[in-house]
């Protein structure tokens, strides 16, 4: 299956910093749920380890990131990242187009067009919960994001370059049934 | 048959008999082959494939094999050291046992692990690591002979492209004609999905091997256990599995429906693994492997075309079929045709000429076709002609009905040859029609419907007048592996008058150790009550091919009857003797010989079974029992007439079943209360798919509708209340002019229902849909919407 996503958010922060920020995949993987980052591959690629929690499935994804573009003049870069379940499970696609925004008052704006593609257990059983479980994971890393450019929050700073906590299952489940509900309750109101 | 020959004591043909194996599914006490518990048993569990499509790596058993629990892992490799890793399907195809190199399906198994506890074989599952790398992906079959189509099958020397078989019937020039000076002709693209019949009991076998005498038992859930050893025998005679020494034993079978016909390498899997561990060894599939790797029905792409007289004369038909195998032609076709009775398209009018073609193909979904309670594609040919049929009627304006009645065969054509060559055995389809239509008050529902038009209230009326094919079959035209589809009957009369009996037939739910005795209480005169009936076990049956297609009546019943005739020989010849009286101045009635006008002058049969035991007359054998192995001279065309009623709330799309009203015509009854309840249970496995059911895949192949979450089976809340009636036109070749019934509802109901809905969205512009009518399907076209 196929999962798109395209988010745009604001950070209190100068273009510079966010660009610096998030083309260093090491950082930004710190802000990613259940993201562990390993090693630098060299060739502007990058070995991650993703855990992630949907309902019953524990999946564990070993990850090759690779920055495919950088056009620091349009603030524009292109990620594309494959990853294979350790257990053999499955794997994911995925690729990515991050644009910035200089607001011209100190804050920058972030519009991100990402295309997942999905194959095995994942697939068949998340098909119901993954996109809500995407809004979680997204929440999740521009509060993070956000946490660390915009403030000098002691625990953000002294928290280690990694988030080893596997994204919560039921934090996510939970998320996921509102975000169910909340389209239905919309949907009800359109009426 | 308008009355019973045998009292209801005897409970011959044409009484409610109560089923004989009622009480013990009732209280729970089948026994079934998860049931089986054998000394030192161990597990087995399957690894199986997240991809569609991949290479396989490598398969690192490391971690699985320190667990405590777990005994062996079993992969392609230690397979392919015995040779075997590969297996023929019944289409002279082959697919894997477990693969080497690569996995052709999402859920395709990769490994297997053998541990002391259920639990464990499942925690090995989870610790066996399997490295992949994903392959491109054939899922649409209409992209499947794309030259840039992977090729899924490049094990196959000279296989190269997913095209597996080109298959054609009937006069192309001939019916090209037809359409040629056709006043009318319609085409129209239809559908059949991929669906899977979802038994109560999944798949599973115990599989014990003794090293010391060479004996293998197997407990299989099988609808055809002879054929499973012969097969077992052929393909693994050279490891040492010798016919005489390999038993397979089918219990109680918790359904079928085609689902328990074909060899899944789980079967193979836990056999090897006996043989050369020496211990036995159960699997049991779950629910999810079942559903998403075991075999599947349908998926037939069509496209039809009908050419038809301004008067509305059909005269012509051609039907042009994709269907998708997946990644190999498995399906549990027993006909010399790839296509099976696909040919019986021009169902039950008289067509001048037809002409249908079928090319297979590969791609990247699980094995199999044609398992859901239907006997060889009957049930996509039923659909294509009953829609196509409707279409004409409302291009033309005309009734339903009126287009059906006026092109029927007329009862006194037949037998009739059908313009593909097949020989219909009899029918009276006006009949049949005209009993659904007063019975159901149509002419009522007519001038309802057309009020509730008015009142913008969407209600619908379908029809379908289906012919079915079944009872394969003819040895000429049907084999498993070149063994003919005959089936058998030996019958013992023991010498206290009881019987035993046993079939090569095995039910799966049918009822047929009370449908069989009846035969034979109709035959012999021996209560029904005083005759056992087993099947299942090779070591003590007659050879037969089994239950699917409903073919156990046509051919084990047939061969029930020959059997009793041939008992009755002789009874004849010990009952001269005991009477002391000529053979031919005997006279049989239920039950005994009498000789002609002294009719108290009689030996009941229980007289003459002991008689055979303890006073035979000399220069006879003793004993009294017979065997009869029956080759059908034709298949049996059972019909039928059904009558939905639906109503659709337009706000919601949801279709209700208001009324369903089956005439069904069967031949000659054995046991109504029986068929009645086949009926039943058929009704509901064609409300299924009609409303319900689909196993879909998404671009990347995973399966959508591979759990009981999406895979909707229909309960009872969902299914209405199910009115029947029948007429009886008995078959002119069967011995007790029966037809056969297991399937005709199945196969005959999805078009009632669509034809149904389509006419409750006519005056939308609404001119076919495709099944399942989901409420967002049937929402999006009242709502003129395309399905997204």
């Amino acid at each position: 299956m196929k999962v798109k996503i395209s988010k745009t958010f604001s950070i209190s922060a100068p273009i510079s910093d966010v660009w610096e920020f998030m083309t260093d995949i090491k950082s930004v993987s710190s802000c990613i749920p259940g993201a562990q980052y390993n090693e630098s591959l060299g060739d502007n690629k990058h070995s991650v380890m993703l855990n992630l929690k949907v309902g019953p499935i524990k999946s564990s994804y070993r990850s090759e990131i690779a920055i495919k573009s950088l056009d620091e003049s349009n603030y524009t870069l292109k990620i594309e990242g494959r990853g294979t379940d350790t257990k053999g499970r499955g794997g994911a696609n995925m690729e990515m187009v991050g644009r910035l925004i200089d607001k011209n008052d100190g804050s920058t704006e972030v519009n991100g067009d990402s295309t997942v593609t999905i194959q095995g257990m994942l697939a068949q059983f998340g098909s119901r919960m993954i996109e809500d479980v995407s809004n979680q994971i997204f929440v999740q890393f521009t509060e993070s994001l956000c946490a660390k450019l915009e403030g000098t929050r002691e625990d953000v700073n002294n928290s280690s370059q990694e988030s080893n906590n596997t994204l919560s299952g039921t934090a996510v489940a939970g998320a996921a049934i509102k975000g169910m509900a909340g389209r239905i309750m919309g949907a009800l109101k359109k009426k | 048959m308008s009355q019973c020959k045998t009292s209801p004591e005897v409970g011959g043909m044409g009484h409610s008999v109560k089923r004989k194996e009622d009480p013990r599914f009732i209280r729970g006490q089948g026994k079934y082959v998860d049931d089986v518990v054998r000394p030192g048993m161990v597990y087995m569990d399957i690894v199986r494939s997240p991809y569609a499509h991949a290479k396989i790596k490598s398969i690192n058993t490391e971690k699985a094999l320190a667990h405590p629990g777990v005994a062996a892992v079993i992969t392609g490799e230690t397979l392919k050291e015995y040779n075997l890793h590969m297996m023929p399907t019944l289409m002279s195809d082959t697919q894997m046992v477990l693969p080497i190199d690569k996995v052709c399906y999402q859920a395709q198994e990769v490994a297997a692990v053998v541990a002391t506890d259920r639990y464990s074989a499942a925690d090995g599952v989870e610790l066996v690591e399997v490295e992949y790398e994903p392959l491109p992906v054939v899922v649409d079959p209409h992209k499947a002979t794309d030259p840039d189509a992977p090729i899924i099958r490049d094990d196959k020397e000279g296989q190269d492209s997913n095209h597996i078989f080109h298959w054609e019937a009937g006069d192309k020039s001939g019916t090209d004609e037809i359409f040629q000076n056709a006043d009318v002709t319609i085409k129209k693209d239809i559908y059949l999905p991929r669906i899977h019949v979802a038994s109560i009991e999944t798949c599973g076998c115990v599989s014990e091997f003794d090293s010391v005498t060479g004996q293998l038992t197997v407990w299989m859930t099988t609808q055809a256990p002879h054929a499973i050893r012969t097969v077992l025998a052929l393909v693994a005679g050279h490891v040492g599995l010798q016919e005489d020494k390999i038993r397979i034993i089918a219990p109680d079978i918790g359904g079928g429906f085609g689902g328990k016909v074909p060899v899944y390498p789980g079967y193979v899997i836990a056999i090897a693994a006996s043989v050369v561990t020496g211990l036995p060894i159960k699997w049991i599939e779950d629910r999810r492997e079942n559903l998403q790797a075991d075999s599947f029905a349908r998926d037939y792409h069509m496209t039809c075309e009908i050419a038809a007289d301004k008067d509305g004369t059909l005269n012509g038909l051609r039907i042009k079929t994709l269907a998708d195998h997946g990644y190999a032609d498995a399906a549990a076709n027993p006909s010399k045709w790839p296509a099976g009775m696909f040919s019986i398209c021009t169902g039950s009018y008289n067509f001048k000429n037809a002409f249908v073609e079928v090319d297979g193909v590969y791609t990247n979904k699980p094995p199999g076709g044609i398992a859901y309670r239907c006997s060889f594609r009957v049930t996509e040919a039923v659909h294509a002609i009953e829609r196509m049929v409707d279409m004409v009627a409302d291009e033309l304006g005309m009734d339903a009905a009126e287009i059906r009645m006026n092109n029927f065969i007329p009862k006194d054509a037949f037998p009739y040859k059908s313009p593909m060559g097949w020989e219909y055995d009899s029918g009276d389809y006006h009949a049949a029609l005209k009993l659904a239509m007063d019975k159901i008050g149509y002419d009522k529902l007519l001038k309802e419907q057309a009020e509730k038009r008015e009142k913008g209230e969407l209600m619908g009326i379908g029809i379908s007048s289906f012919t079915e094919v079944v009872g394969a079959g003819p040895s000429k035209d049907f084999d498993i592996l070149g063994i003919k589809m005959f089936d058998s009957s030996e019958i013992r009369i023991h010498p206290t008058g009881k019987v035993m009996a046993r079939f090569g037939t095995k039910s799966q739910g049918q009822g047929h150790e009370t449908t069989y005795a009846q035969i034979i209480a109709e035959e012999l005169g021996i209560p029904h009550t005083d005759i056992s009936v087993e099947e299942g076990d090779t070591d003590t049956a007659p050879y037969g091919l089994g239950t699917y297609a409903s073919r156990s009546t046509p051919t084990a019943g047939a061969a029930a009857a020959m059997a009793c005739r041939k008992i009755k020989d002789k009874a004849q010849k010990i009952a001269a003797h005991l009477l002391e009286a000529a053979e031919e101045d005997l006279e049989w009635e239920v039950g005994k010989f009498s000789v002609k006008g002294v009719p108290d002058k009689s030996v009941t049969i229980q007289d003459i079974a002991f008689a055979a035991y303890t006073n035979h007359p000399q220069g006879l054998e003793a004993g009294l029992e017979a065997t009869h192995y029956y080759d059908p001279p034709n298949m049996t065309y059972p019909f039928g007439s059904y009558i939905a009623v639906v109503d659709i709330d337009s706000g919601t799309g949801e279709v209700k079943v208001r009324r369903f009203l089956a005439v069904d015509d069967c031949g000659n009854i054995i046991n109504p209360m029986i068929v009645e309840g086949q009926i039943h249970g058929g009704l509901t496995m064609g409300l299924a798919p009609s409303l319900f059911e689909e196993i879909s895949y998404d671009d990347e192949g995973n399966i959508t509708g591979g759990s009981f979450m999406e895979y909707l089976v229909p309960t009872a809340v969902e299914t209405p209340n199910w009115e029947t009636d029948k007429t009886v036109t008995p078959s002119p070749h069967h011995p007790l002019g029966a037809k056969g019934v297991g399937e005709s509802a199945t196969v005959g109901a999805p078009p009632a229902i669509v034809n149904a809905v389509v006419d409750a969205l006519s005056h939308l512009g609404v001119r076919h849909m495709e099944i399942p009518l989901t409420p967002e399907k049937v929402w999006r076209a009242i709502h003129k919407q395309d399905a997204a």
